[in-house]
Protein backbone atom coordinates (compact mmCIF):
# COMPACT_ATOMS: atom_id res chain seq x y z
CA UNK A 1 0.00 0.00 0.00
CA UNK A 2 1.56 3.27 -0.77
CA UNK A 3 0.86 5.92 1.91
CA UNK A 4 2.12 8.77 2.69
CA UNK A 5 3.50 10.14 6.65
CA UNK A 6 2.45 13.70 7.32
CA UNK A 7 5.90 14.59 6.62
CA UNK A 8 5.06 13.70 3.21
CA UNK A 9 7.22 11.14 2.53
CA UNK A 10 6.42 7.72 1.81
CA UNK A 11 5.20 5.13 4.96
CA UNK A 12 8.02 2.44 4.15
CA UNK A 13 6.16 0.07 6.73
CA UNK A 14 3.29 -0.42 4.87
CA UNK A 15 4.88 -0.52 1.20
CA UNK A 16 4.29 -3.69 -0.59
CA UNK A 17 6.30 -5.73 -3.05
CA UNK A 18 3.77 -4.83 -5.72
CA UNK A 19 3.95 -1.45 -4.99
CA UNK A 20 7.33 -0.63 -6.18
CA UNK A 21 8.15 -3.92 -8.26
CA UNK A 22 5.75 -5.26 -11.43
CA UNK A 23 5.08 -8.70 -10.51
CA UNK A 24 3.80 -9.95 -13.77
CA UNK A 25 7.76 -8.44 -14.95
CA UNK A 26 9.16 -10.70 -11.64
CA UNK A 27 7.32 -13.66 -12.26
CA UNK A 28 8.25 -13.79 -15.63
CA UNK A 29 12.56 -13.23 -14.53
CA UNK A 30 11.26 -15.59 -11.57
CA UNK A 31 10.27 -18.42 -14.08
CA UNK A 32 12.99 -18.12 -16.68
CA UNK A 33 15.32 -17.62 -13.77
CA UNK A 34 14.57 -21.05 -12.21
CA UNK A 35 14.30 -22.96 -15.30
CA UNK A 36 17.76 -21.54 -16.85
CA UNK A 37 19.70 -22.55 -13.14
CA UNK A 38 17.19 -25.40 -12.72
CA UNK A 39 16.59 -24.02 -9.46
CA UNK A 40 13.06 -23.55 -8.03
CA UNK A 41 12.18 -20.81 -6.81
CA UNK A 42 9.17 -18.37 -5.29
CA UNK A 43 8.54 -14.41 -3.93
CA UNK A 44 6.68 -14.14 -0.57
CA UNK A 45 5.59 -10.97 1.34
CA UNK A 46 6.48 -9.86 4.59
CA UNK A 47 3.90 -11.85 6.17
CA UNK A 48 5.34 -15.31 4.04
CA UNK A 49 2.27 -14.96 1.82
CA UNK A 50 2.94 -15.83 -1.86
CA UNK A 51 2.90 -13.17 -4.82
CA UNK A 52 4.20 -14.93 -7.25
CA UNK A 53 3.25 -18.80 -8.31
CA UNK A 54 6.16 -20.95 -7.49
CA UNK A 55 8.55 -21.38 -10.22
CA UNK A 56 10.18 -25.33 -11.00
CA UNK A 57 9.25 -26.47 -7.69
CA UNK A 58 10.77 -30.64 -7.92
CA UNK A 59 8.21 -33.02 -8.03
CA UNK A 60 10.07 -33.96 -4.12
CA UNK A 61 8.64 -30.80 -2.67
CA UNK A 62 5.06 -30.45 -4.71
CA UNK A 63 4.17 -34.05 -5.28
CA UNK A 64 5.55 -35.27 -1.38
CA UNK A 65 6.90 -33.07 1.14
CA UNK A 66 4.01 -30.61 0.45
CA UNK A 67 1.25 -33.10 -0.05
CA UNK A 68 0.57 -33.64 3.95
CA UNK A 69 -0.22 -31.18 6.64
CA UNK A 70 2.62 -32.64 8.78
CA UNK A 71 4.98 -32.06 5.52
CA UNK A 72 3.80 -28.65 4.97
CA UNK A 73 3.87 -27.43 8.27
CA UNK A 74 7.79 -28.35 8.12
CA UNK A 75 8.10 -26.27 5.00
CA UNK A 76 6.46 -23.33 6.85
CA UNK A 77 8.83 -23.20 9.76
CA UNK A 78 11.79 -23.52 7.57
CA UNK A 79 11.05 -20.94 5.34
CA UNK A 80 10.61 -18.61 8.44
CA UNK A 81 13.30 -19.54 9.56
CA UNK A 82 15.29 -19.02 6.65
CA UNK A 83 12.84 -15.67 6.08
CA UNK A 84 14.01 -14.20 9.81
CA UNK A 85 17.61 -15.05 9.34
CA UNK A 86 17.90 -13.15 6.05
CA UNK A 87 15.49 -10.26 7.79
CA UNK A 88 18.03 -10.00 10.14
CA UNK A 89 21.41 -10.14 8.34
CA UNK A 90 19.80 -8.43 5.63
CA UNK A 91 21.89 -10.83 2.93
CA UNK A 92 21.04 -13.95 0.93
CA UNK A 93 20.73 -16.84 3.46
CA UNK A 94 22.05 -20.52 2.64
CA UNK A 95 20.44 -22.98 4.63
CA UNK A 96 18.95 -27.29 4.30
CA UNK A 97 16.00 -27.63 4.74
CA UNK A 98 13.71 -30.04 7.13
CA UNK A 99 13.81 -32.34 4.17
CA UNK A 100 17.57 -32.19 3.89
CA UNK A 101 17.43 -29.73 0.61
CA UNK A 102 19.55 -26.44 -0.05
CA UNK A 103 17.30 -23.62 -0.03
CA UNK A 104 17.60 -19.87 0.76
CA UNK A 105 16.31 -16.78 1.09
CA UNK A 106 17.24 -13.50 -0.16
CA UNK A 107 15.55 -10.34 1.63
CA UNK A 108 13.83 -7.79 -1.19
CA UNK A 109 14.74 -4.17 0.87
CA UNK A 110 13.89 -0.98 0.39
CA UNK A 111 16.55 1.09 1.74
CA UNK A 112 17.14 -0.64 4.83
CA UNK A 113 13.25 -2.03 5.18
CA UNK A 114 12.32 -5.03 4.20
CA UNK A 115 9.02 -5.74 2.32
CA UNK A 116 9.48 -9.14 1.21
CA UNK A 117 11.52 -12.64 1.09
CA UNK A 118 12.93 -13.95 -2.66
CA UNK A 119 13.15 -18.12 -1.53
CA UNK A 120 14.61 -20.54 -3.61
CA UNK A 121 16.80 -23.79 -3.62
CA UNK A 122 15.46 -27.27 -3.79
CA UNK A 123 18.79 -28.31 -4.76
CA UNK A 124 21.41 -30.59 -3.48
CA UNK A 125 25.22 -30.48 -2.96
CA UNK A 126 26.03 -34.04 -2.34
CA UNK A 127 24.09 -37.16 -2.93
CA UNK A 128 21.23 -37.99 -0.67
CA UNK A 129 21.72 -40.24 2.42
CA UNK A 130 18.62 -42.91 1.61
CA UNK A 131 18.00 -43.47 5.13
CA UNK A 132 17.54 -40.90 6.56
CA UNK A 133 14.71 -40.14 3.37
CA UNK A 134 13.12 -42.84 4.58
CA UNK A 135 13.06 -41.73 7.82
CA UNK A 136 11.59 -38.27 7.01
CA UNK A 137 8.98 -40.36 4.47
CA UNK A 138 7.78 -41.86 7.43
CA UNK A 139 7.77 -38.91 9.39
CA UNK A 140 5.67 -37.06 7.44
CA UNK A 141 3.47 -39.78 6.10
CA UNK A 142 4.32 -40.73 2.64
CA UNK A 143 5.57 -43.39 0.48
CA UNK A 144 8.99 -44.20 1.25
CA UNK A 145 10.13 -45.97 -2.03
CA UNK A 146 8.89 -42.78 -4.08
CA UNK A 147 10.03 -39.98 -1.85
CA UNK A 148 13.95 -41.63 -2.28
CA UNK A 149 13.32 -42.02 -6.04
CA UNK A 150 12.08 -38.31 -6.23
CA UNK A 151 15.10 -37.01 -4.26
CA UNK A 152 17.41 -38.87 -6.62
CA UNK A 153 15.52 -36.70 -9.71
CA UNK A 154 16.45 -33.35 -7.27
CA UNK A 155 19.04 -31.35 -9.14
CA UNK A 156 22.53 -31.88 -7.80
CA UNK A 157 25.10 -28.75 -8.04
CA UNK A 158 27.61 -27.66 -5.54
CA UNK A 159 27.58 -24.86 -2.70
CA UNK A 160 29.29 -22.30 -4.91
CA UNK A 161 26.39 -22.34 -7.55
CA UNK A 162 23.64 -21.87 -5.11
CA UNK A 163 25.54 -18.78 -3.11
CA UNK A 164 25.59 -17.63 -7.12
CA UNK A 165 22.30 -18.34 -7.52
CA UNK A 166 21.03 -16.59 -4.24
CA UNK A 167 22.93 -13.64 -5.12
CA UNK A 168 21.82 -13.09 -8.44
CA UNK A 169 18.32 -13.26 -7.23
CA UNK A 170 18.67 -10.92 -4.47
CA UNK A 171 20.75 -8.74 -6.79
CA UNK A 172 17.90 -8.37 -9.13
CA UNK A 173 15.54 -8.05 -7.12
CA UNK A 174 16.37 -5.58 -4.98
CA UNK A 175 17.68 -3.97 -8.08
CA UNK A 176 14.18 -3.97 -8.89
CA UNK A 177 12.82 -2.88 -5.51
CA UNK A 178 15.00 0.17 -5.34
CA UNK A 179 14.28 1.15 -8.77
CA UNK A 180 10.54 0.98 -8.11
CA UNK A 181 11.36 2.51 -4.48
CA UNK A 182 13.10 5.45 -6.20
CA UNK A 183 10.16 6.08 -9.39
CA UNK A 184 7.42 5.85 -6.01
CA UNK A 185 9.77 8.44 -4.32
CA UNK A 186 9.89 10.72 -7.71
CA UNK A 187 6.54 10.25 -8.02
CA UNK A 188 5.99 11.26 -4.37
CA UNK A 189 7.56 14.59 -5.00
CA UNK A 190 6.87 15.43 -8.13
CA UNK A 191 3.26 15.32 -7.30
CA UNK A 192 4.08 17.56 -4.17
CA UNK A 193 5.40 19.46 -6.27
CA UNK A 194 2.63 20.40 -8.81
CA UNK A 195 0.07 20.57 -5.61
CA UNK A 196 2.42 22.96 -4.04
CA UNK A 197 2.50 24.95 -7.33
CA UNK A 198 -0.95 24.42 -7.98
CA UNK A 199 -1.45 26.13 -4.63
CA UNK A 200 1.16 28.81 -5.57
CA UNK A 201 -0.43 29.73 -8.64
CA UNK A 202 -3.87 30.24 -6.84
CA UNK A 203 -2.75 32.41 -4.37
CA UNK A 204 -0.35 34.68 -6.95
CA UNK A 205 -3.76 34.64 -8.66
CA UNK A 206 -5.27 36.18 -5.07
CA UNK A 207 -2.49 38.35 -4.91
CA UNK A 208 -3.04 39.83 -8.53
CA UNK A 209 -6.17 40.44 -8.01
CA UNK A 210 -6.00 42.34 -5.03
CA UNK A 211 -3.37 43.95 -6.40
CA UNK A 212 -5.14 45.24 -8.85
CA UNK A 213 -8.04 46.17 -6.07
CA UNK A 214 -5.76 48.50 -4.26
CA UNK A 215 -4.65 49.96 -7.86
CA UNK A 216 -8.59 50.92 -8.21
CA UNK A 217 -8.72 51.85 -4.86
CA UNK A 218 -6.04 54.46 -5.42
CA UNK A 219 -7.75 56.05 -8.70
CA UNK A 220 -11.01 56.26 -6.78
CA UNK A 221 -8.95 58.15 -3.72
CA UNK A 222 -6.89 60.16 -5.99
CA UNK A 223 -10.45 61.49 -7.99
CA UNK A 224 -11.99 61.92 -4.43
CA UNK A 225 -8.79 63.99 -3.38
CA UNK A 226 -8.97 66.20 -6.80
CA UNK A 227 -12.94 66.51 -5.68
CA UNK A 228 -11.66 67.56 -1.94
CA UNK A 229 -9.50 70.60 -4.41
CA UNK A 230 -12.41 71.39 -6.36
CA UNK A 231 -15.09 71.63 -3.49
CA UNK A 232 -12.64 74.24 -1.89
CA UNK A 233 -11.99 75.94 -5.00
CA UNK A 234 -15.30 76.64 -5.09
CA UNK A 235 -15.39 77.69 -1.21
CA UNK A 236 -12.86 80.63 -2.29
CA UNK A 237 -15.28 81.91 -5.12
CA UNK A 238 -17.95 81.82 -2.27
CA UNK A 239 -15.51 83.97 -0.41
CA UNK A 240 -14.84 86.29 -2.75
CA UNK A 241 -18.80 87.12 -3.02
CA UNK A 242 -18.83 87.33 0.80
CA UNK A 243 -15.70 89.92 0.83
CA UNK A 244 -17.50 91.61 -2.03
CA UNK A 245 -20.69 91.63 -0.01
CA UNK A 246 -19.15 92.76 2.69
CA UNK A 247 -17.15 95.75 0.59
CA UNK A 248 -20.59 96.80 -0.10
CA UNK A 249 -22.50 96.85 3.45
CA UNK A 250 -19.34 98.85 4.21
CA UNK A 251 -20.51 101.45 1.35
CA UNK A 252 -23.85 101.31 2.46
CA UNK A 253 -22.79 101.68 6.32
CA UNK A 254 -20.82 104.92 4.96
CA UNK A 255 -23.57 106.31 2.92
CA UNK A 256 -25.90 105.45 6.42
CA UNK A 257 -23.67 108.26 8.84
CA UNK A 258 -23.27 110.86 5.94
CA UNK A 259 -27.07 110.74 6.15
CA UNK A 260 -27.23 110.53 9.46
CA UNK A 261 -24.52 113.15 9.68
CA UNK A 262 -26.69 115.44 7.10
CA UNK A 263 -29.89 115.00 9.83
CA UNK A 264 -27.84 116.54 12.48
CA UNK A 265 -28.80 115.55 15.56
CA UNK A 266 -31.95 113.62 14.90
CA UNK A 267 -29.61 111.62 12.64
CA UNK A 268 -27.10 110.54 15.79
CA UNK A 269 -28.99 107.69 16.90
CA UNK A 270 -28.98 106.83 13.14
CA UNK A 271 -25.27 107.35 12.68
CA UNK A 272 -24.42 104.73 15.56
CA UNK A 273 -26.27 102.09 13.79
CA UNK A 274 -24.57 103.05 10.90
CA UNK A 275 -21.12 102.53 12.58
CA UNK A 276 -22.38 99.04 13.56
CA UNK A 277 -23.03 98.22 10.18
CA UNK A 278 -19.52 99.08 9.06
CA UNK A 279 -18.03 97.08 12.35
CA UNK A 280 -19.94 94.46 10.88
CA UNK A 281 -18.56 94.57 7.38
CA UNK A 282 -14.96 94.66 8.62
CA UNK A 283 -16.16 91.70 10.90
CA UNK A 284 -17.53 89.44 7.80
CA UNK A 285 -14.64 90.44 5.59
CA UNK A 286 -11.79 89.43 8.06
CA UNK A 287 -13.39 86.18 8.23
CA UNK A 288 -14.15 85.30 4.62
CA UNK A 289 -9.85 86.16 4.67
CA UNK A 290 -9.39 83.84 7.62
CA UNK A 291 -11.24 80.98 6.20
CA UNK A 292 -9.95 81.90 2.65
CA UNK A 293 -6.90 81.19 4.89
CA UNK A 294 -7.91 78.14 5.66
CA UNK A 295 -8.72 76.69 2.32
CA UNK A 296 -5.37 77.55 0.75
CA UNK A 297 -4.20 75.77 3.40
CA UNK A 298 -5.93 73.08 2.87
CA UNK A 299 -5.42 73.05 -1.19
CA UNK A 300 -1.51 73.01 -0.77
CA UNK A 301 -2.61 69.87 1.24
CA UNK A 302 -4.46 68.62 -0.99
CA UNK A 303 -1.58 69.33 -3.64
CA UNK A 304 0.73 67.60 -1.59
CA UNK A 305 -1.53 64.13 -1.48
CA UNK A 306 -1.95 64.08 -4.77
CA UNK A 307 1.70 64.32 -4.68
CA UNK A 308 1.70 61.38 -2.80
CA UNK A 309 -0.80 59.32 -4.23
CA UNK A 310 0.07 60.12 -7.93
CA UNK A 311 3.77 57.94 -6.47
CA UNK A 312 1.56 55.70 -4.88
CA UNK A 313 -0.34 55.19 -8.04
CA UNK A 314 2.65 54.49 -9.85
CA UNK A 315 4.02 51.88 -7.13
CA UNK A 316 0.75 50.12 -7.17
CA UNK A 317 0.77 50.00 -10.88
CA UNK A 318 4.32 48.48 -10.94
CA UNK A 319 3.43 45.85 -8.35
CA UNK A 320 0.68 44.98 -10.65
CA UNK A 321 2.46 44.48 -13.32
CA UNK A 322 5.58 42.68 -11.33
CA UNK A 323 2.88 40.35 -9.68
CA UNK A 324 1.36 39.35 -13.48
CA UNK A 325 4.40 38.83 -14.64
CA UNK A 326 5.65 36.47 -11.37
CA UNK A 327 2.04 34.84 -12.30
CA UNK A 328 2.33 34.21 -15.68
CA UNK A 329 6.10 32.48 -15.43
CA UNK A 330 4.51 30.72 -12.23
CA UNK A 331 2.05 29.41 -14.80
CA UNK A 332 4.71 28.05 -17.39
CA UNK A 333 6.73 26.33 -14.07
CA UNK A 334 3.72 24.83 -12.90
CA UNK A 335 2.54 23.21 -16.14
CA UNK A 336 6.08 21.92 -16.33
CA UNK A 337 5.54 20.59 -12.72
CA UNK A 338 2.42 19.01 -13.91
CA UNK A 339 4.30 17.52 -16.80
CA UNK A 340 6.93 16.08 -14.44
CA UNK A 341 4.21 14.52 -12.31
CA UNK A 342 2.37 13.31 -15.10
CA UNK A 343 5.69 11.53 -16.50
CA UNK A 344 6.58 10.26 -12.97
CA UNK A 345 3.33 8.57 -12.49
CA UNK A 346 3.36 6.75 -15.90
CA UNK A 347 0.16 8.55 -16.81
CA UNK B 1 -17.76 116.99 13.65
CA UNK B 2 -17.56 114.42 11.77
CA UNK B 3 -15.22 113.83 8.97
CA UNK B 4 -14.61 111.06 6.03
CA UNK B 5 -11.82 109.68 5.04
CA UNK B 6 -10.23 107.81 2.13
CA UNK B 7 -6.96 107.14 0.08
CA UNK B 8 -5.61 108.99 -2.97
CA UNK B 9 -2.59 107.27 -4.26
CA UNK B 10 -2.07 105.59 -0.76
CA UNK B 11 -1.97 109.30 0.70
CA UNK B 12 -4.39 109.76 3.29
CA UNK B 13 -7.03 112.39 2.95
CA UNK B 14 -10.26 113.65 4.93
CA UNK B 15 -13.43 115.88 4.11
CA UNK B 16 -16.12 117.39 6.22
CA UNK B 17 -18.92 114.89 6.12
CA UNK B 18 -21.21 117.79 5.81
CA UNK B 19 -20.52 118.37 2.16
CA UNK B 20 -20.78 114.69 0.98
CA UNK B 21 -23.78 114.13 -1.05
CA UNK B 22 -22.82 109.92 -1.27
CA UNK B 23 -20.64 107.98 -1.80
CA UNK B 24 -20.49 104.73 -4.66
CA UNK B 25 -18.34 102.24 -6.22
CA UNK B 26 -16.95 103.04 -9.68
CA UNK B 27 -19.23 103.65 -12.71
CA UNK B 28 -18.87 103.95 -16.35
CA UNK B 29 -17.20 107.64 -16.71
CA UNK B 30 -18.25 109.21 -20.56
CA UNK B 31 -15.34 111.47 -21.49
CA UNK B 32 -15.65 115.32 -22.51
CA UNK B 33 -13.26 116.55 -24.96
CA UNK B 34 -11.43 120.18 -24.22
CA UNK B 35 -11.89 119.37 -20.90
CA UNK B 36 -9.74 120.99 -18.05
CA UNK B 37 -6.70 118.15 -17.59
CA UNK B 38 -8.29 117.57 -14.04
CA UNK B 39 -11.92 116.07 -15.21
CA UNK B 40 -11.80 112.63 -16.42
CA UNK B 41 -15.54 113.10 -17.29
CA UNK B 42 -19.39 112.63 -16.87
CA UNK B 43 -21.02 110.22 -14.77
CA UNK B 44 -24.71 110.35 -13.93
CA UNK B 45 -26.22 110.03 -10.53
CA UNK B 46 -29.49 110.22 -8.88
CA UNK B 47 -30.78 112.04 -12.69
CA UNK B 48 -28.19 115.18 -12.30
CA UNK B 49 -24.93 115.30 -14.62
CA UNK B 50 -21.45 115.05 -12.67
CA UNK B 51 -18.06 116.02 -13.46
CA UNK B 52 -15.38 113.41 -12.12
CA UNK B 53 -12.51 114.94 -10.87
CA UNK B 54 -8.86 113.27 -11.17
CA UNK B 55 -8.09 114.13 -7.42
CA UNK B 56 -4.23 112.67 -7.91
CA UNK B 57 -3.06 115.73 -9.26
CA UNK B 58 -4.24 117.31 -5.86
CA UNK B 59 -1.26 115.48 -5.07
CA UNK B 60 0.68 116.84 -7.98
CA UNK B 61 1.25 113.01 -8.77
CA UNK B 62 1.72 112.84 -12.76
CA UNK B 63 -0.22 109.36 -12.65
CA UNK B 64 -2.97 109.56 -15.60
CA UNK B 65 -4.31 105.49 -15.61
CA UNK B 66 -5.22 105.79 -11.53
CA UNK B 67 -7.44 103.17 -10.81
CA UNK B 68 -9.81 104.87 -8.88
CA UNK B 69 -12.07 102.31 -7.25
CA UNK B 70 -14.70 104.92 -5.43
CA UNK B 71 -16.56 108.14 -6.10
CA UNK B 72 -16.74 110.55 -3.51
CA UNK B 73 -19.85 112.84 -4.32
CA UNK B 74 -19.98 116.31 -2.61
CA UNK B 75 -21.74 119.48 -2.74
CA UNK B 76 -20.28 122.86 -3.59
CA UNK B 77 -23.35 125.37 -3.48
CA UNK B 78 -25.40 124.33 -6.20
CA UNK B 79 -22.88 122.12 -8.12
CA UNK B 80 -22.00 118.63 -7.63
CA UNK B 81 -18.70 117.29 -8.24
CA UNK B 82 -17.34 113.68 -7.94
CA UNK B 83 -13.78 112.76 -6.45
CA UNK B 84 -12.53 109.88 -8.26
CA UNK B 85 -10.78 108.22 -5.21
CA UNK B 86 -8.61 104.44 -4.60
CA UNK B 87 -10.61 103.52 -1.25
CA UNK B 88 -12.88 105.19 1.24
CA UNK B 89 -11.99 104.74 5.01
CA UNK B 90 -14.06 106.07 7.89
CA UNK B 91 -16.36 108.26 9.21
CA UNK B 92 -14.65 110.38 12.00
CA UNK B 93 -15.59 112.41 15.24
CA UNK B 94 -13.11 115.10 15.42
CA UNK B 95 -12.94 118.18 17.62
CA UNK B 96 -12.97 121.28 15.11
CA UNK B 97 -9.63 122.71 16.61
CA UNK B 98 -7.99 119.74 15.36
CA UNK B 99 -7.84 120.87 11.90
CA UNK B 100 -4.78 122.97 11.86
CA UNK B 101 -4.25 125.30 8.74
CA UNK B 102 -0.19 124.75 7.92
CA UNK B 103 -0.62 127.46 5.19
CA UNK B 104 -2.90 130.62 5.16
CA UNK B 105 -2.54 131.50 1.20
CA UNK B 106 -3.08 127.79 -0.01
CA UNK B 107 -5.81 127.26 2.56
CA UNK B 108 -4.12 124.03 3.16
CA UNK B 109 -5.10 122.42 6.33
CA UNK B 110 -4.19 119.15 7.80
CA UNK B 111 -5.98 117.20 10.68
CA UNK B 112 -3.90 115.18 13.45
CA UNK B 113 -5.96 112.12 14.06
CA UNK B 114 -4.01 109.50 17.18
CA UNK B 115 -0.41 110.85 15.26
CA UNK B 116 -2.05 110.32 12.04
CA UNK B 117 -1.49 113.32 9.93
CA UNK B 118 -4.49 113.38 7.61
CA UNK B 119 -4.68 116.66 4.70
CA UNK B 120 -8.12 117.40 5.30
CA UNK B 121 -9.96 119.18 2.33
CA UNK B 122 -11.54 122.64 2.83
CA UNK B 123 -14.99 124.39 1.26
CA UNK B 124 -12.20 126.89 0.09
CA UNK B 125 -10.04 124.53 -1.67
CA UNK B 126 -12.69 122.48 -3.30
CA UNK B 127 -14.07 125.42 -4.84
CA UNK B 128 -10.94 126.53 -6.38
CA UNK B 129 -11.45 123.15 -8.60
Amino acid sequence: MIKKLSNGELDLTVLEIKDVIDIKLLQNFQDNYATGMDIASVTVDIEGNPVTKPSSYTSFCMDFTHSTKVGDDRCALSHKKGGEEAARTLKPYIYTCHAGLIDFAAPILVGDYQIGTILGGQVLTSAPNETKYRKTASEIGVDEDGYVDAVKNVYMTNEKNVTAAAEVLYIVANSLSQAGYERLKLSNMSQFLAENFSQISATMEELSASSVNVTNNQHNLSDEINNVKKLSIEINTILDSIKSIADETKMLGLNAAIEAARAGDAGRGFGVVATEIRTLSQNSKETAIKIMDLTNKIQESVDKTIETSHATLETTEQQSAAIQEVTSNLMEVTTLADELNSIANGK
Amino acid sequence: MQILTFLIENEPFALDITLVDTIQNKMPITPVPNSKKYVIGLISNRGNVIPVINTSLMLDADTTDNIYEKFIIINLGNEKLALAVNEIDDVLEIEEKDIENINKDEDFSIVNINSNVITFLTYKQLQKI
